[in-house]
């Protein structure tokens, strides 16, 4: 029996749909397989690739679109990732630490033997459990002396300030490194980051996100100059990786497309849902927002880890009537 | 379930591999059109990228000749040729690469050539280390017989007496000290050889002045060892030294900030196939568009002479089909090639004919089948057809008769009473019988069929049918290389449509569905349409690939009459091309890079001279276009493909430009016409 896709390709006869399925088949095995939210015994990217296109329901123009729309993904995979952890231990945190500390960094050997001392007496804290921070310390072979790894956002919750006082006092803390992987709009991570200032008078803070979209990084970068601490992110993604409400001059095709394909789509998608409709009793937005995701604001980023819920839904979104591609994992679903 | 793998995954493995499974792979096939590379003088190996010149010149490497001999595999080289021995360099293995990188933007002509001298000294030193280790790796093998055969004492103490008496030569202008042994000498080259890497790595920061100070001339070391092995009995009078220079195109792209360096290099090497000394034969691998037309000589204003100085061993002039196609070699290579590459896994074929080839793949399907699987139902193909409004309704219920049967059939007859002649065009009044059918005339038909193939193909906006043997050897066009592209995309079209079915494991249900062909052989040609973005004015000929294919596309679906269905290359007049400097290098660097081959024709002007030109083969899939060429070409002027250069590609322009043209019938006959008036020659 001859494989989905294939059969697919050949019958739709067309250009871009045949360079696609090869960029496919060379992603899958880089990069899509390593979606942890669909590791066996979940379907593959074959099988999903299949329901992402019975979407369509048999009209041939848009199951080339539905096919084609993978083209645009952002995909970060746990290589990727690596990277960016890699990136941010040598780069915006040394740097910090450097400045900080007023590290002579003309000898490199004692330069290297003083940040590795400042480290012993930084903690690395993410905001929120989704940022793996023991691969952090791994991957940076981080010395783990204070053997305290607490997330923040639990500390948060959890712990009174005397007690966490307590805690930098006792594992002779002066600086912490707040991490976080995904910054969308930035206002997840405010509240964390109101907090941590309270401690600004015993701790030097960094606020390190590993990826921020364009609104995040302008909103945390008032709210840093509001509150006096550092931040630096590691991977700003720019205006144009995203799907923009309406359309503008010189606006790349492929985004129209997206754009008008997610409209399209979104009734199926939400399985009738309006956008923008609320819960009737608490107000709040209901999933999946919008046609260009939460606060419409047409994110195109997949992680190995899951995906944001600021990317189109017709991606993420399971429903009745839709099939993701890249299915996300949601808290409070 | 065995992880399924593709047997053409790796295209240049002949290049990676070692002896022992080079035994396997290579073909001797091509051997009978290459003895030059055996016999002595020099010679240059011309070949389009992956045409198989390393390979060939592999087979001079003293280790390929032994895993032969241990493999007790016959040496494909005849008896008569096997008396050498032979050393070497390939130029972008070695680093020659980073010499260039030491030439800063403003450095004067002087040091730019003393840079080149440097170049020079360093292959020297590094070819007669080669030609050292060469010989000691036949002494190694301690085999009377062998060494016999090719030549060669395995008596180890006329090394040192060779050492000793090359260390004292004068060709070295001092640069060796007198040594007694081997293994002294070996270690002063190598010595030299590690200055320059060094030097060129910028771990020091000049060469050592007694380096500077003796510089030696291209070649002559390299003659004084071989002349002086044979003096001291190391191997007979008879036997022949080889000395491979690989990847020479390398030399080209080394003129960094426009200086002339990369020039100067290949200067270098011309100066040493200028010597016309006995002791050692050059040979050189380079890509066509290397070599020059007039290699000139280091330091001098003297040119190389072909035949006389070198002569030329073309690969792809060899393997590309003439005429007569029963002595055309490729197709046997191929299958050799092909039979190689399965034989290193674990794929059987149920069906075993003569040809594994079309075991895999099958016969290519003949025109009038492939239309039949083109317009599958009655719907379809009918609406292969486009009446005219002048024909009477009885014409057009006949045509649509027949094309339920015969889908090929009625879209010629369309064509023919499209023809000019009043006689055919009246047939619309009596429509023949269908034992009687005039455009089945065998040659008509014959030069018409791949035509209507693209018409009927356009028509139900549908991609041509492209499988079996004879389309996949045609498509490569006599490239070996090619050839392997199309079968790994093949395969990975087969693996991928049988992904997750168990029941095929590893082996293969031969032949390979044509529907799955052509979708690898699509996915081939798309691919390589991209590759021209490598190389010289990558750019242009892009664009002009992209301009003649998309206008062959529509000169043949819009020629409804099929009155030129030979328009899928251009012909072009020697005498205007002779005058149009721009177009004429276009096309030779075109024709060198592989985006079009060049064939000399007979003009339809009586003693008229002309060149046609075809896209390459692989490109045609891709704009949905034969790669078969029959009748007349399209007749240009050489100012149309100027045009093409100027023209920064943007689709949508070329196409309403061809679209302009083409909206005017009379106006693309009479430039038709005009042409064939105007082309008179000089």
């Amino acid at each position: 029996m001859s494989d989905y896709i294939e059969n697919k390709v050949r019958k739709w006869g067309d250009r871009k749909c045949r360079e696609t399925n090869l960029r496919l088949e060379y992603l899958e095995k880089k990069l899509f397989s390593s979606y942890k939210i669909c590791l066996p015994p979940q379907p593959d990217f074959w099988a999903r690739i299949q329901k992402w296109i019975e979407n369509a329901n048999g009209n041939e123009d848009l199951e080339k679109e539905l096919f084609n729309s993978i083209n645009e993904i952002f995909y970060i995979g746990p290589d990727e990732f690596d990277e960016l952890f890699r990136r941010a231990y040598n780069g915006p945190i040394a740097r910090w630490l450097i400045d900080l500390y007023d590290i002579d960094v003309t000898n490199i050997k004692t330069a290297k033997e003083a940040l590795i001392e400042e480290v012993k007496h930084t903690l690395f804290c993410p905001i929120s459990d989704s940022f793996n921070i023991n691969h952090f310390y791994h991957i940076n072979n981080i010395p783990g002396e204070a053997d305290i790894r607490p997330e923040w956002r639990t500390l948060e919750m959890l712990g009174d300030q005397q007690q966490i006082r307590n805690l930098f006092n006792n594992n002779q803390i002066r600086n912490i490194v707040l991490l976080e992987d995904f910054v969308g709009g930035g206002s997840q991570a405010s509240d964390s980051l109101i907090f941590a200032n309270n401690f600004s008078d015993v701790v030097s803070i960094l606020y390190v996100p590993l990826i921020i979209c364009p609104e995040g990084l302008v909103n945390t970068e008032k709210l840093s100059q509001r509150l006096g601490f550092l931040f630096e992110p590691v991977l700003p993604l720019s205006v144009d990786m995203f799907v923009q409400k309406a359309t503008f001059h010189n606006e790349p095709k492929q985004m129209d497309d997206l754009r008008t394909l997610a409209n399209k789509t979104y009734l199926t998608v939400s399985n009738g849902q309006a956008p923008g409709a609320r819960n009737p009793v608490d107000g709040r937005f209901l999933k999946p927002y919008y046609p260009l995701g939460w606060d419409q604001t047409g994110g195109l980023v997949v992680m190995h880890t899951n995906t944001p819920d600021n990317t189109l839904p017709m991606f993420h979104f399971k429903s009745v009537r839709w099939e993701p591609i890249f299915p996300r994992h949601s808290r409070n679903e | 379930m065995v992880e399924r793998i593709n047997p053409f995954h790796d295209l240049y493995l002949t290049e990676a591999i070692g002896p022992d499974s080079f035994v396997k792979l290579f073909s001797p096939i091509f051997m009978s059109q290459g003895l030059a590379l055996y016999q002595p003088g020099n010679v240059i190996l011309k070949g389009l990228q992956g045409s198989g010149k390393t390979m060939l010149l592999n087979l001079l490497k003293p280790e390929t000749h032994i895993a032969y001999y241990k493999q007790k595999v016959e040496f494909p080289v005849p008896k008569a040729y096997r008396k050498f021995i032979s050393a070497g360099i390939n130029l972008r293995k070695s680093g020659i690469a980073e010499f260039a990188q030491l030439i800063l933007p403003d450095a004067e002509a002087q040091d730019i050539k003393e840079n080149a001298l440097y170049f020079g000294d360093f292959v020297n030193y590094w070819v007669v280390d080669d030609l050292i280790r060469s010989i000691e790796t036949v002494i190694d093998l301690n085999d009377d017989d062998f060494a016999s055969e090719i030549g060669i004492s395995i008596d180890k103490t006329l090394l040192n007496k060779f050492a000793h008496k090359l260390s004292d030569s004068l060709c070295w202008l001092g640069g060796l000290e007198e040594v007694e042994s081997i293994e002294s000498l070996k270690a002063q080259l190598r010595d030299r050889i590690l200055n320059y890497r060094n030097y060129i790595n910028l771990n020091i920061d000049s060469l050592p002045d007694k380096i500077k100070r003796t510089k030696t001339v291209i070649g002559e070391p390299i003659s004084q060892a071989a002349d002086l092995m044979r003096e001291v009995g190391l191997i007979q009078k008879e036997t022949n030294v080889f000395i491979r220079i690989d990847q020479y195109e390398e030399l080209p792209t080394l003129d960094f900030s426009e200086t002339d360096f990369g020039l100067l290099c290949q200067q270098i090497i011309h100066k040493a196939l200028s010597s016309r000394s006995d002791s050692v034969s050059y040979r050189i691998g380079t890509r066509q568009y290397a070599w020059p037309s007039e290699p000139v000589i280091f330091s001098t204003t003297g040119i190389l002479e072909l035949k006389r100085d070198y002569s030329v061993v073309n690969i792809d002039d060899k393997l590309r089909r003439s005429e007569n196609r029963s002595t055309w070699l490729f197709p046997y290579l191929v299958e050799d090639v092909f039979t190689r590459r399965l034989q290193l896994t674990d794929y059987k074929f149920y069906k075993k004919g003569k040809s594994v080839l079309t075991d895999a793949f099958g016969s290519s399907m003949t025109a009038k089948l492939k239309a039949e699987h083109l317009v599958i139902n009655e719907k379809s193909r009918v609406n292969i057809l486009k009446f005219d409004p002048e024909w009477p309704s009885e014409w057009n219920d006949y045509l649509k008769k027949l094309s339920i049967v015969d889908p090929m059939s009625a879209k010629l007859g369309e064509a023919w009473a499209r023809q000019k002649d009043i006689k055919k065009r009246n047939i619309v009044f009596n429509p023949p019988k269908e034992d009687s059918l005039p455009w089945n005339k065998v040659y008509w038909k014959k030069e018409r069929a791949e035509q209507a193939l693209t018409q009927i193909a356009s028509r139900n906006k549908q991609q041509l049918i492209w499988q079996g043997k004879d389309d996949i050897v045609g498509l490569s066009g006599g490239n070996i290389l090619i050839f392997l592209f199309i079968c790994q995309h093949i395969w990975d079209s087969w693996l991928r449509d049988t992904r997750g079915n168990n029941e095929v494991n590893s082996e293969i249900l031969s032949p390979i569905r044509s529907e799955v062909q052509t979708l690898g052989i699509l996915n081939a040609s798309e691919e390589w349409q991209k590759k021209p973005i490598e190389g010289k004015q990558s750019k242009k000929r892009f664009s002009v690939i992209q301009q003649l294919g998309e206008r062959y596309y529509k000169l043949l679906i819009d020629d409804l009459a099929m009155s030129y269905p030979g328009r899928n290359g251009f012909s072009i007049a020697s005498y205007d091309l002779n005058r149009n400097k721009i177009v004429k290098d276009y096309l030779k660097l075109a024709v060198d890079y592989g985006d079009l081959q060049a064939i000399a024709h007979t003009s339809k002007s009586k003693g008229e001279k002309r060149r046609k030109f075809y896209l390459a083969p692989i490109l045609c899939p891709a704009f949905r276009i034969s790669y078969k060429h029959t009748k007349e070409p399209e007749y240009i002027k050489s100012s149309l493909i100027e045009t093409m250069l100027n023209n920064n590609r943007n689709s949508t322009q070329v196409n309403s430009s061809l679209k302009n043209t083409l909206n005017n019938k009379s106006e693309l006959t009479q430039q038709q016409e005009e042409l064939n008036f105007t082309d008179k020659p000089e």
